[in-house]
């Protein structure tokens, strides 16, 4: 009777420690205060910052993006926002001169309930004045009989001058699993990017001026230059594209004679030019460095872009070319992946790119 | 103001597995301490649950077979609740008795269940108290359906020591027609032991102990193996998208429940039936990371434990009285596992009295009536949204059942059951009225026959906005069979 009585309390104690506590802290509690100041001179030498006020912030996470803008302060003050690792860029059209965008951004910034981040983003000038890839369209229409040969590569010229496209090239880089190279990486710390997949090549030579790329217009490069349409009643009409990837090597590859090609470089590569429907790396270059076995020399690429389809994957493209990458719209949904601001590159794809809800060949 | 808790109350609502005992009871607005039944008294398997008693509750043997069918329809519903649901179900119960050697206890359910627009959600139940949901983009059709098995066995050890346990399987697979194609496999299964000892004559003691392990493994599917978008919520506001042409999530549970009983026969007139639970448990929500290993995302925790008095007190040989009380805790949260952060808090704790009366008028017609005061204090902080609530809900409930014997062992049942929640817990409705009506009977059938039936219809609206109700109509047939 004893030993009951002692063991009674014993099992209720047990019972009862079975309860968890739950964790100190609570979410829901992070605070973000955030300056951007930008350069605003334009004349002078001496940088001259000021608060940005109406700047346009977003904030990206892996529970997607947060558009916000500063106040009149130059400020934006975040309270209760979700922790997590954020990137977080602001932009502001220069209140004088159109063609330049002032931009600037944090990486990694941990945003953790309970404290208080206060960070400041200088903005420094962008001068729009180069090619860009401005729109990419990989996944395909709306379908579910896998079709996805609407591809295109939206060019933009920013700059006030007329530009050449001779010589250039257009590759994707995918990596080389067999001898380890990731997507776009500097395999060897050499300078250049190695794993080249596919090249294709604007006629001429670098340097020489036979096809001009005209000052603040938009060039499509298809992979097939026909209406789409005719097969997939939710594709796009490319017929009218302003350049086409052919395959010279193929046996298959369909030319539209009056739309001008992208050649194939690669004699072992007997497909069209197949872009990654989720996940790829497209980099535009000068063709000043056209040996793709030993990778392209950094110094001659004009753009790059990764994009992925999640936010959890490793990023691989060396960041000197561009330091984040953008998310990809799920294939077969008939969207397509766009820069903000048509041309604009800070070279952080994460802030550069956003997903539109159709594609856009020709025209932002 | 909408609320939605439904933690522990929505099997009541949608009725999955009700109890099969009770047909008589139900046609008669649900009375349940009012009167005398074999099925609802106060003795330590009817309202204990404890299966060492089964060997002394149940003195014969008979097979039940109970179809029955209900259908949930109306606007005044939460966000991922379907349309309707329909449901429809076999059950086959048999209790066999071996005399000394104890008492053999077996049912089975094949249960159907149609979710028609079912509201995005991929879980078989997105509002069972934790801060996580699964979804996809689109309401579609979605349709569940499974076994439940039941084993239960009992004898006497020793004289005056009686113990029992059993076991129980359930799974339920699921399908939904359209876009993600969403599989789901939930399997529940564990067991209960329980021993009984009789104190004295009229004091009888029980404990028993349940352990359940659940899992729910949900997989989208593209047919077409196009990308699946799958959000991933914690909480309401905010959700991380996973997308592949695969996606698989599971949320695996465990629980078990401590119960303590005590039936007292006080004197010829009155008994007193005492019950004490408390059940921990726990569930999470994992998936795989970069498509390799199963991580977890979300963790919740539950306590639970109640303490339950029933008593009955015959005032003369035509009127019973019985006395209801009860109190009951809930309390959960839910975390972010990677970062450690609470993200959602809730606590219930209601407190309930009741008190009703059976009237035997003449030998062929009994009433019944009950009134139930209900008082739930309700806390609720969602931190990750920054919902904040707490507030007391003062509910009544009124039971009134007719029976009438119109000819030997032939019965015509009714009654009516009216329930005014100041806050719907379930719903999220205020000001809530429920009004359930039911109909039913029981005759013989043959000498070995014994038929009982019922058809109930319930409205529930709430009176913030005209023309939104949630309506119910089912019914069951109880075929018993007293020879086998």
């Amino acid at each position: 009777m004893k030993l009951l009585r002692l063991s009674f309390p014993l099992i209720i104690l047990l019972i009862m420690s079975c309860n968890e506590d739950p964790p100190v802290y609570q979410e829901g509690n992070a605070k973000l205060v955030l300056t951007v100041m930008g350069d605003t001179s334009v004349v002078s030498d001496d940088t001259t910052c000021v608060p940005l006020s109406n700047a346009k912030v977003i904030l990206f996470s892996e529970y997607g993006y947060m558009i916000k803008y500063t106040d009149e302060t130059g400020k934006l003050i975040l309270e209760g926002i979700p922790s997590s690792t954020y990137t977080i860029t602001a932009r502001l059209n220069h209140p004088k001169y159109s063609n330049i965008l002032l931009a600037g951004n944090l990486s990694d910034i941990e945003i953790i309930s309970g404290k208080v981040v206060n960070d400041t983003i200088i903005a420094s000038q962008i001068s729009n004045t180069g090619i860009a890839i401005n729109e990419l369209y990989v996944g395909g229409p709306l379908n579910n009989i896998f079709f996805f040969y609407d591809q295109f590569i939206e060019l933009y010229n920013s700059s006030d001058e007329v530009k050449y496209l001779d010589g250039m090239i257009v590759t994707r880089v995918p990596g080389v699993s067999a001898q380890n190279i990731k997507a776009g990486e500097d395999f060897g710390n050499d300078g250049d990017i190695d794993g080249v997949g596919y090249i294709f090549k604007f006629p001429g030579e670098p340097g020489e001026k036979n096809y001009p790329f005209h000052p603040k217009t938009f060039l499509v490069l298809a992979q097939t230059a026909i209406n789409h349409q005719n097969n997939v009643a939710s594709s796009i009409d490319l017929s009218g594209a302003d350049w086409e990837f052919y395959n010279q090597y193929s046996t298959s590859d369909f030319d539209n004679s009056s739309v001008p090609n992208l050649i194939n470089m690669r004699s072992d590569k007997t497909v069209d030019f197949l872009i990654g429907l989720t996940q790829d790396v497209i980099v535009l270059a000068s063709g000043e460095d056209s040996n793709w076995e030993d990778g392209i020399d950094i110094d001659t690429i004009l753009d790059g872009v990764e994009y992925q389809g999640g936010s959890t994957l490793e990023k691989t493209l060396d960041s000197r070319v561009d330091k984040s990458y953008t998310l990809c719209p799920a294939k077969y949904g008939g969207k397509s992946m766009q820069r903000r601001e048509p041309g604009v590159d800070t070279n952080d794809g994460i802030s550069d790119w956003e997903i539109i809800p159709a594609p856009t060949p020709g025209r932002q | 103001m909408r609320k939605s808790f439904a933690a522990l109350f929505i099997l009541l609502f949608l009725g999955i597995i009700t109890n099969a005992q009770v047909s008589r009871t139900k046609a008669m607005g649900g009375l349940s301490y009012s009167i005398l039944d074999r099925d609802q008294s106060l003795s330590l398997y009817d309202f204990g649950k404890n299966p060492a008693w089964l060997y002394m509750d149940e003195k014969e043997t008979y097979l039940r077979i109970e179809p029955s069918a209900q259908n949930l329809w109306g606007d005044y519903r939460r966000k991922y609740d379907s349309k309707s649901v329909s449901n429809v179900s076999v059950s086959f119960t048999g209790i066999k008795t071996l005399g000394t050697l104890g008492t053999f206890y077996g049912t089975t359910i094949y249960d159907y269940e149609l979710r028609t627009d079912y509201y995005r959600s991929v879980r078989k139940d997105p509002y069972a108290g934790e801060a996580f949901n699964v979804a996809d983009t689109m309401a579609g059709n979605f349709r569940y359906s499974g076994p439940y098995i039941n084993l239960m066995y009992s004898w006497e050890l020793l004289p005056e020591l009686y113990v029992g346990g059993g076991i129980f399987y359930h799974i339920h697979d699921g399908l939904k027609s359209t876009y993600s194609y969403a599989k789901t496999i939930y399997r529940n299964t564990g067991g209960k032991i329980g021993i009984a000892y009789r104190l004295f004559d009229n004091l009888l003691l029980g404990t028993s102990i349940n352990y359940f392990s659940k899992q729910e493994t949900i997989e989208e599917t593209d047919v077409n193996l196009l990308d699946i978008e799958a959000f991933i919520y914690r909480g309401d506001t905010y959700h991380i998208v996973d997308r592949a042409s695969t996606n698989e999530q599971k949320i695996k549970g465990k629980g078990t429940t401590f119960s303590g009983q005590i039936y007292w026969e006080v004197d010829d007139n009155l008994e007193i039936g005492i019950q004490g639970n408390y059940e921990p448990s726990n569930s999470k929500l994992t998936f795989p990371e970069k498509n390799l290993i199963d991580v977890e995302d979300g963790y919740t925790s539950f306590e639970y434990y109640d303490a339950q008095i029933k008593t009955q007190y015959n005032l003369s040989d035509d009127i019973l009285v019985g006395v209801y009380g009860g109190y009951f805790h809930n309390y959960s949260w839910s975390m972010l596992s990677k970062k450690d952060l609470l993200i959602w808090e809730w606590e219930i704790n209601r407190l309930i009295a009741g008190i009703g009366s059976s009237y035997k008028v003449d030998q062929n017609l009994l009433i019944g009536a009950e009134y139930e005061f209900s008082s739930a204090n309700v806390d609720s902080s969602k931190y990750i949204d920054k919902n904040i609530q707490s507030f007391t809900s003062i509910d009544h409930i009124i039971r009134i059942g007719i029976e009438y014997e119109l000819s030997n062992r032939v019965f015509l049942r009714t009654g009516y059951n009216y329930c005014f929640y100041e806050h719907d817990l379930i719903l999220g409705g205020t000001d809530v009225a429920s009004h359930s009506f039911t109909l039913g009977g029981g005759f013989p059938l043959f000498d070995s026959f014994v038929v009982d039936a019922y058809l109930e219809f319930s409205n529930k609206s709430p009176n913030e906005t005209d023309n939104y109700h949630r309506s119910n109509i089912g019914g069951r047939i109880a075929i018993t069979l007293n020879n086998f």
